[in-house]
């Protein structure tokens, strides 16, 4: 089994610690409780024959005042970068996330995922959707929807960068 | 001999726990407590301990080689505690100078420091939320406000445009009563000159015809078509729009009214009767209080006409209090039903079988909207009144 660290960085209260919850317990809980710090969490992700133990960092969220505190990114494997799809500042704030992660290494893989798909109307995620891609300049494996309260697109995420850090 | 007891007291106040790991990241050394802080007992490799140290080799080599002081790993949750992880240099190399064989790894409980800090960001960060709510619901209030407005603009506009063909609809429905009015008055004057035409025909045909009941029978015939004449006038009188407020003498108003319907109704049996002060003048546009008071007639007669009784009457009364003239059409047909009066000048509201509904409302509007007036309506003994408020200056 190898292991790999996974840190996930977005702004607050975008989900980050909501979909980690959903990946490594299945659960989910409305109630909103501010990350300080750090927590690590740990899950065995199979793919294929590989065994894969990520060691997943959950990292207090961002604000315009307190920036994310870089330390916790030295030595990760890959990212996760959550924004929230019904606050267009946590989706306008994803370009600065990407430079982060690429001024400490260029060759971290990373997705974004825009969490709480579920509050929003799908022809008016799809816009969203599109309109982050061609501003990022990602591709479709790299965007995901996602919503810890439904489950959609959180297992999807993991593996798929679980599938990068092995390749 | 009291150092053992000093050591323990200070060890068990004290905020740190610590291991101490060689070069191979092996556990050499650590304090009893410092498991609370770790996933597992079951290692001797310190990644098992900690993983949080995963992926931090090159951090740990450069502690190890002098290149770094030290390292901190701050705020870390630890089941359900925080500490800061530092991780110092140990045991100095012999071999090598500022080299270390040894790593020293403390763990500094924080937990309530972190803890207050945790609200504190928590009440923070949901300010920012509400705010962020707020000023997205602001927008959102601000394109519903556009979008309302112009909804409201767009149903104005109609609304008006409905006003206008209900107004165009009363006003047909009105000519066509008045066209009944005249052609029941052209049957008396149209009887007359044929009568006349005959007799006259009768006394030429007799040689009987002299030139003094000639030039009668052709007076009276002149006095009947001038009598028929005038009827056209007065009806094109009543339907010529005028759209500007004017002065106007209310009794002469209603009474070209009558003088227009008067015997239609006589025939009928109904007594209208017009009463009060002759002088009072009004502002107003005479035209539309005049089909105003045709529609109050028409409502009553068509009453009578549906339970008809020996003693039918119509009164006006025209008088006036302070700047307000007033009109009061009173009849004796029965009055309104408590269940609709409320709703009487409601459009297509109507006590008819085959009411439109329109003309009370239409009736209102022109005096409420158009001359600043107001119109209401009562029940009384045996029938209803209506009252008309009218303004008696132009400052009205």
């Amino acid at each position: 089994m190898i292991s790999k660290k996974i840190t996930l960085i977005g702004d607050f209260s975008t989900g980050k610690t909501s979909l980690i919850r959903r990946f490594v317990d299945n659960e989910f809980s409305d109630k909103y409780l501010s990350t300080i710090g750090v927590k690590i969490s740990k899950k065995v992700i199979d793919i294929e024959d590989t065994k894969v133990q990520g060691l997943i960092w959950d990292i207090e969220g961002g604000t315009d005042t307190k920036p994310i505190n870089q330390t916790y990114l030295r030595g990760m494997h890959g990212c996760i970068i959550a924004s929230d799809i019904t606050r267009e500042e946590t989706m306008s704030n994803v370009k600065n996330y990407i430079k982060i992660i690429q001024d400490i290494s260029k060759d971290v893989p990373f997705v974004v995922v825009l969490n709480k798909y579920d509050k929003v109307e799908e022809k008016d995620a799809q816009e969203v959707y599109v309109d982050l891609m061609v501003e990022l300049n990602l591709t479709e494996d790299r965007l995901y929807f996602t919503s810890a309260k439904t489950g959609l697109g959180v297992d999807m995420v993991f593996t798929t960068l679980a599938k990068l850090l092995i390749q | 001999m009291h150092i053992q007891e000093v050591f323990n007291a200070i060890y068990s106040n004290h905020y740190y726990e610590y291991f101490v790991i060689n070069k191979n990241y092996e556990v050499i050394e650590y304090s009893d407590k410092v498991f609370s802080y770790c996933d597992t007992q079951k290692s001797n490799q310190i990644f098992e301990f900690i993983p949080e140290l995963y992926g931090l080799d090159n951090e740990l080599y450069a502690v190890l080689n002098g290149e770094k002081e030290f390292y901190e790993i701050p705020i870390v949750n630890k089941n359900d505690k925080y500490v800061n992880i530092y991780i110092y240099p140990g045991r100095e190399s012999i071999t090598h100078l500022k080299r270390y064989e040894t790593l020293i790894i403390l763990f500094e409980d924080i937990t309530t420091i972190a803890t207050t800090k945790q609200k504190l960001i928590q009440e923070k960060n949901e300010n920012t939320l509400l705010l962020q709510e707020i000023s997205i619901k602001n927008e959102q209030l601000e394109i519903y406000n556009h979008k309302m407005q112009e909804l409201v603009r767009a149903e104005i506009k109609k609304n008006l445009e409905q006003q206008k063909k209900l107004e165009l609809q009363s006003r047909y429905s009105q000519m066509g009563e008045i066209i009944g009015m005249i052609t029941h008055q052209w049957k008396q004057p149209l009887n007359a000159i044929s009568m006349m035409a005959n007799v006259l025909m009768l006394k030429q045909q007799n040689d009987s015809l002299d030139k003094k009941i000639l030039e009668e029978k052709l007076d009276d015939i002149l006095m009947q078509v001038k009598y028929m004449s005038q009827t056209v006038n007065d009806f094109q009188h009543f339907f010529n729009p005028i759209k500007d407020k004017m002065f106007f003498n209310v009794s002469d108003s209603i009474q070209s009214v009558l003088d227009l319907v008067k015997s239609e109704y006589f025939h009928k049996n109904i007594i209208v009767s017009l009463n009060g002060d002759k002088s009072i003048n009004a502002v107003g546009l005479p035209n539309e209080v005049n089909q105003v008071i045709l529609s109050l007639l028409k409502n009553s007669k068509d009453e009578f006409v549906k339970n008809p009784h020996s003693n039918m009457k119509v009164n006006i009364n025209v008088t006036s209090i302070d700047d307000k003239a007033i009109i009061e059409v009173s009849d004796n047909a029965g009055g309104i039903p408590d269940d609709i009066i409320d709703e009487i000048f409601d459009i297509y509201v109507t006590t008819k079988q085959d009411g439109s509904g329109i003309g009370l409302n239409i009736s209102k509007s022109m005096i409420e909207d158009h001359m600043d007036g107001r119109m209401y309506v009562e029940n009384i003994e045996n029938g209803a009144k209506f009252t008309i408020l009218l303004p008696t200056t132009m400052d009205n």
